[in-house]
């Protein structure tokens, strides 16, 4: 009589990784003993529950974290040390809160250095809305600031519906080329994001403290909304805020949520007008 | 474009859409291997922000002879031993799962048994099972991505298997051995019929 089969023996026979000699070896003793066919199916029951274990769901909240870390750790590149794994983005909103006194004061500064005409309003491009920059503290505050915006109200009315339909990208609102207290903002001058490779408190900083007409002057909105809308997704909206003190793009995009290509929902993403850097993510479904 | 051809452009190009795309492709697959290693959300965010983190931050020395899923894979059991690790090492009960989620409660009723089994199953051989048996994956890939030979994948999943079916004792008649409680139960629920 052929010996037993033992349990190891028939848990890599169920995967298929016995080859064929020992298998047939191996089949034929299990097809006239009661005892090893008995638990070569207890352990066939197990791999079918394993199986049938549900898949898991990620949550949106859950993948706009992955994304934000992910998207923190490519823009900053693989030469930068000192950012622990998987605790970059603590690091970073540190960082952020540093750089925002940094940009609070070039911003008194700059508005008091460019006489009384010069407001950081100036780049707010619907003159319909208050005055003041908006300031936002939190994703509740950008996702409302958002829904006030007229590219992104007008779109969720279009999406509410049964029948979304792509949008075609809107022109770059008016910002873009308007002055700001950077001055650095025609997205014709086709600016790269800062390059990789330093850290992410001295660029902000630096870059807020240049003059106009520096050789270091800050990515522009254009390119900045090159890093941020995904392809197949529509800009909606790109507005001037301040983010916990730190001047930022409050930039609108209509993305898909699904498999589907159509936008049927909006994501906001806050980037620090100085760097690019992404300080805050929400979506609005 | 495939994986492979993502990674380069992200390497040649820096931030673009290619890092979009591979987070849509890969995501969830990622995270939903961590949560069932690890058995709560929230280790398994952490677990999936790192493993994202670090395929950005090394995709420049991805070989690329390697899949990118195993690649991948790797990350993420790494990632995932490091939690559990760093878990042991705090004074609170190592037992920290989640409640059993709407996912678990389902039509089966073993369901709920099988998730709970699989989480009193040890590290090694948990992830085994799962890299078998949800990702589907060789005992040759499982044994690249957790760094091992294909002997003990063999033998890891093997004794995974015979623990979760309530200690299958081997040939002769031997009792149960398996660290499952209450084999009596977990077999009859978990032991099921062909279909």
């Amino acid at each position: 009589m052929t010996p037993h089969a033992d349990t190891e023996l028939l848990s890599a026979y169920l995967d298929g990784e016995v080859p064929g000699a020992e298998r047939a070896g191996l089949e034929q003793h299990l097809a006239s003993c009661a005892d090893c066919s008995a638990r070569k199916s207890a352990l066939e029951g197990v791999m079918l529950s394993v199986r049938e274990l549900p898949p898991v769901t990620t949550t949106e909240a859950e993948r706009l974290s992955i994304r934000r870390a992910a998207l923190d750790a490519a823009g900053s590149g693989a030469s930068v040390r000192g950012l622990k794994r998987g605790r970059a983005w603590r690091v970073f909103a540190a960082t952020a809160a540093v750089a925002a006194v940094f940009a609070g004061i070039v911003t008194i500064v700059a508005v008091r250095g460019a006489g009384p005409k010069v407001s950081t309003t100036a780049s707010a491009p619907a003159p319909s809305v208050s005055p003041a920059v908006p300031n936002l503290a939190n994703d509740a505050d950008v996702r409302s600031y958002a829904r006030s915006r007229p590219g992104v109200s007008t779109f969720l009315e279009q999406t509410q519906g049964a029948a979304a339909v792509p949008q075609a990208p809107l022109p770059l609102p008016a910002s873009t080329q308007g002055p700001s207290v950077f001055g650095q903002l025609n997205p014709s001058t086709g600016q790269t994001p800062p390059a990789t490779g330093q850290t992410k408190s001295a660029p902000s900083s630096d870059r807020a403290l240049a003059p106009q007409g520096s050789a270091t002057a800050p990515p522009t909105l254009g390119s900045c909304t090159r890093d941020t809308v995904p392809a197949g997704s529509a800009l909606l909206e790109a507005t001037p805020v301040t983010y916990q003190g730190t001047l930022a793009w409050v930039i609108a995009y209509g993305a898909p949520s699904g498999s589907t290509s159509t936008l049927d929902r909006v994501a906001v993403e806050v980037r620090s007008q100085s760097s690019c850097s992404v300080l805050d993510q929400a979506t609005i479904p | 474009l495939s994986d492979d051809d993502l990674v380069r452009r992200f390497v040649s190009d820096g931030l673009s859409d290619a890092v979009d795309v591979l987070l849509r492709r890969h995501q969830d697959h990622v995270f939903g291997l961590a949560y069932r290693i690890l058995g709560n959300r929230a280790d398994a965010l952490d677990a999936a922000q790192e493993v994202f983190v670090g395929v950005f931050r090394k995709a420049a020395s991805f070989r690329h002879q390697a899949a990118f899923t195993t690649w991948l894979y790797r990350l993420t059991v790494n990632a995932c031993n490091d939690h559990a690790r760093r878990r042991s090492r705090l004074p609170q009960p190592s037992e920290a799962v989640d409640a059993p989620s709407a996912d678990d409660i389902g039509r089966a009723d073993d369901r709920l048994a099988i998730a709970g089994a699989m989480r009193r199953l040890p590290l090694e051989q948990r992830t085994a099972v799962i890299m078998r048996d949800l990702l589907g994956l060789s005992y040759e890939e499982i044994a690249e991505a957790t760094d091992t030979a294909v002997g003990t994948v063999k033998s890891r999943i093997s004794r995974g298997r015979a623990a979760l079916a309530g200690g299958l004792g081997e040939p002769g008649g031997e009792p149960g051995r398996g660290p499952v409680k209450e084999p009596g139960r977990a077999t009859a629920r978990l032991t099921r019929k062909k279909p």
